[in-house]
């Protein structure tokens, strides 16, 4: 069964005097489906919207629920804590460390748990490095393309296998392809364990081939092919 | 969680931040701990000095120039002391011993200087490193730092001591009469200056043999080479202190019609009290009589100022440091801002981030603060060798409790700032940073 998400009255502002409004959701709910894909035009709101639902800000107005528990109540300990048992995340500008290896980069969300990162993981880092073809020998990040830095980034979102992957404009920076084949990549990932897969894209080929589809515009959401009445319960 | 790697990472990438962090720490660190070395040595070296020479007597004149010659053997220009006053001070009881000591022969570098057995044995405390004290006119006893063995031979030059290569080929084939004329010529006045060195010569057949080695004494007698006083009056043609039947004699009890003059005489006073009369019984118009302590007060009064200055300029020092780390952090803060925020964006626990900052900052105190303690005592080494080079004393470096305590007390300090850095970091809003990269 994939997560839950739910959201209500969500409101995020810029910080100042005049901070305006940057995302205003009242409601959205993702219940029973496991795809989705987010559009609006640049700046519409898009990546705020994946850090909101990825519990990144210190604290906000409203209520973002995975599985009918806000993450905003969560003691920021514990959220981050959640952070690293459920959500595999994919960054616009990837956030690569720039000063550690290919194969550490892929490797450093699992060495928050133990303190030899275990063999099965440098495995399973090998593995997806292959699959994506990146090359993990001879490599500095700092001189790679944009195309091989979003392939490391992805393997990296994988390699926990967690329940929930959000990726930002995951196929931006790669051919028409390699866009393919990441996206049919994630799709079956997401298909094979029942994991929540929410993407950030204005790509037509993203956008065709998934059915839910979220569309942003200022920072507010104007269309939605999601239920969008509140499940008020069966009073 | 093994923030090791991110640590390792953090100085391949910001290689000459932390060099020039290092740098600063281990210079700062290196400028208190050479303070505190120079500081313990000057107190060492004085308290060597009021120890071991409790009340000394000369004839009148400079208290400074007769502590110099006699602590420092700095060769000064000193009166004798009457052999009267002589025969008085070693008639006194409430003495341990009373020294008679006589300057004016070298061999090499080294002063060669008369006296009698006790004082060796005080010197030495009551244990020699190695041989004997002498039993005859032409044993002598040398420092720890002499550079001469056990049976070596050798011949004194009169006069002060002189650098090697200026003493060796100096004086011919003087005949033994021509000798006495001039010692006798020099002991008179005792005066030493740049021409009457140019006459240095070797007492011809005055050998001696080396029989010990006393212990360090962290004074110039560590450089000295000390011979029975019957062996140095002998030298210069004068009466040795024993009648003609007990010519062989050697130490007390002299025979006061054969007694000569001696430059200075060290006394060891049974008490405290006995201390204060002789002092001030012989500090009067033909002699003066004092002790050590008076005059390095003195010395240090000056000294002191100095070292207020130092330690000035080391708390100045610290200061910056404590700034500039203080500053560093907070570039740290702009440098690492992003990664840190990835981390965390990834959950990152605390601890693992925590570790990564309070490692990264720890390892650079710690590496500063070693080089710093290496660069010290490098330093302090060329310092010290220096000083010995000039005073004659011998100075062993060392590293004491106190420099490591400083050095604790640092890194404790820097352990409490670097343990707020991670805290004020994990204030930091993860969106921002992340929107910077
Ligand atoms: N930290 C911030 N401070 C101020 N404005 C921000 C901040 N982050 C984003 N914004 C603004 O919010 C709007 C939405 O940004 P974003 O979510 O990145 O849009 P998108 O991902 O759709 O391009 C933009 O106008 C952007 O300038
Ligand atoms: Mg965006």
């Amino acid at each position: 069964m994939s997560k839950s998400l739910e959201i209500q009255n969500l409101k995020i502002n810029t910080f100042g005097i005049n901070g305006q409004t940057i995302l205003d959701v009242p409601y959205f709910n993702l219940e029973g489906e496991r795809e989705l894909v987010i559009s609006g035009a640049s700046g519409s709101g898009k990546t705020t919207f994946l850090y909101a639902i990825a519990g990144l800000f210190l604290k906000l107005n409203g209520k973002v629920s995975w599985d009918r528990s806000n993450l905003y109540n969560l003691a920021s300990v514990e959220r981050d804590k959640w952070r690293s048992q459920n959500l595999g995340m994919i960054f616009q500008n990837f956030q690569l460390l720039d000063e550690l290896s290919v194969l550490d980069n892929i490797l450093v969300p699992t060495g928050f748990d133990s303190f030899f990162c275990p063999k099965d993981m440098i495995y399973k880092a090998e593995k997806l490095a292959d699959e994506f073809s990146i090359s993990i020998h001879n490599s500095t990040i700092a001189h790679m393309s944009r195309g091989e830095k979003q392939r490391i980034a992805l393997a990296r979102a994988l390699i926990k296998d967690a329940p929930i992957i959000l990726a930002d404009e995951p196929t931006a920076s790669l051919d028409e392809a390699n866009a393919r084949n990441i996206l049919e990549h994630l799709r079956k990932i997401s298909a094979e364990g029942d994991k929540t897969l929410i993407i950030v894209s204005h790509d037509p080929a993203v956008m065709e081939q998934i059915d839910n589809k979220l569309l942003l515009e200022h920072g507010k959401i104007i269309k939605n092919t999601l239920p969008t009445i509140p499940n008020v319960g069966a009073a | 969680m093994n923030p090791s790697l991110l640590i390792k990472a953090s100085f391949r990438r910001y290689k000459y931040i932390s060099l020039a962090f290092v740098i600063l720490i281990a210079v700062a660190a290196a400028f208190s701990i050479i303070i505190s070395i120079q500081e313990r040595l000057m107190r060492q070296s004085s308290a060597a000095v009021t120890n071991q020479f409790d009340v000394i007597i000369g004839a009148s004149g400079s208290k400074a120039d007769l502590l110099l010659a006699t602590a420092f053997l700095q060769s000064k220009s000193l009166n004798l002391i009457p052999t009267e006053q002589m025969i008085n001070i070693l008639a006194e009881d409430g003495l341990d011993f009373a020294a008679p000591i006589a300057f004016g022969d070298s061999y090499k570098s080294s002063p060669i200087i008369g006296t009698i057995a006790p004082f060796i044995w005080h010197l030495s405390k009551d244990k020699l490193m190695e041989g004997e004290v002498f039993t005859t006119h032409e044993h002598a006893v040398i420092g720890a730092n002499v550079k001469l063995k056990i049976g070596d031979v050798i011949t004194p030059t009169h006069g002060e001591a002189m650098p090697e290569d200026e003493h060796h080929d100096e004086d011919e084939h003087h005949d033994e009469d021509e000798h006495h004329d001039e010692d006798e010529h020099h002991d008179e006045d005792e005066h030493h200056d740049e021409d009457e060195v140019g006459h240095n010569h070797q007492h011809i057949g005055s050998e001696l043999t080396i029989v010990g080695r006393m212990q360090p004494t962290a004074t110039a007698w560590d450089n000295a080479i000390i011979i029975p006083i019957e062996m140095m009056w002998e030298i210069h043609g004068l009466a040795n202190g024993h009648s003609d039947a007990n010519e062989e004699n050697i130490g007390l009890p002299f025979d006061n019609e054969y007694l000569s003059e001696a430059s200075v005489m060290v006394l060891k006073p049974k008490s405290i009290a006995a201390a204060y009369s002789l002092r001030s019984e012989y500090d009067e118009h033909q002699t003066t009589a004092f002790f050590p302590a008076e005059i390095m007060a003195e010395f240090y009064m000056l000294m002191g100022d100095a070292r207020q200055i130092l330690t000035l300029m080391g708390y100045i020092v610290e200061a910056l440091v404590i700034i500039s780390i203080l500053i560093g952090i907070s570039i740290m803060f702009q440098l690492f801002g992003r990664q840190f925020a990835i981390l965390r964006a990834l959950g990152a626990p605390r601890l693992y981030i925590y570790l990564a900052i309070w490692g990264y900052i720890m390892s650079i105190v710690v590496v500063g603060i070693l080089s710093g303690l290496l660069l010290a005592y490098g330093t302090s080494f060329f310092i010290n060798n220096y000083i010995q080079s000039r005073v004659n004393i011998s100075i062993v470096t060392s590293l004491s409790a106190a420099e490591i305590w400083m050095m604790l007390m640092a890194l404790i300090i820097a352990g409490i700032l670097a343990f707020f850095a991670p805290l004020a970091m994990m204030q930091q809003s993860i969106t921002k940073q992340l929107a910077r990269g």
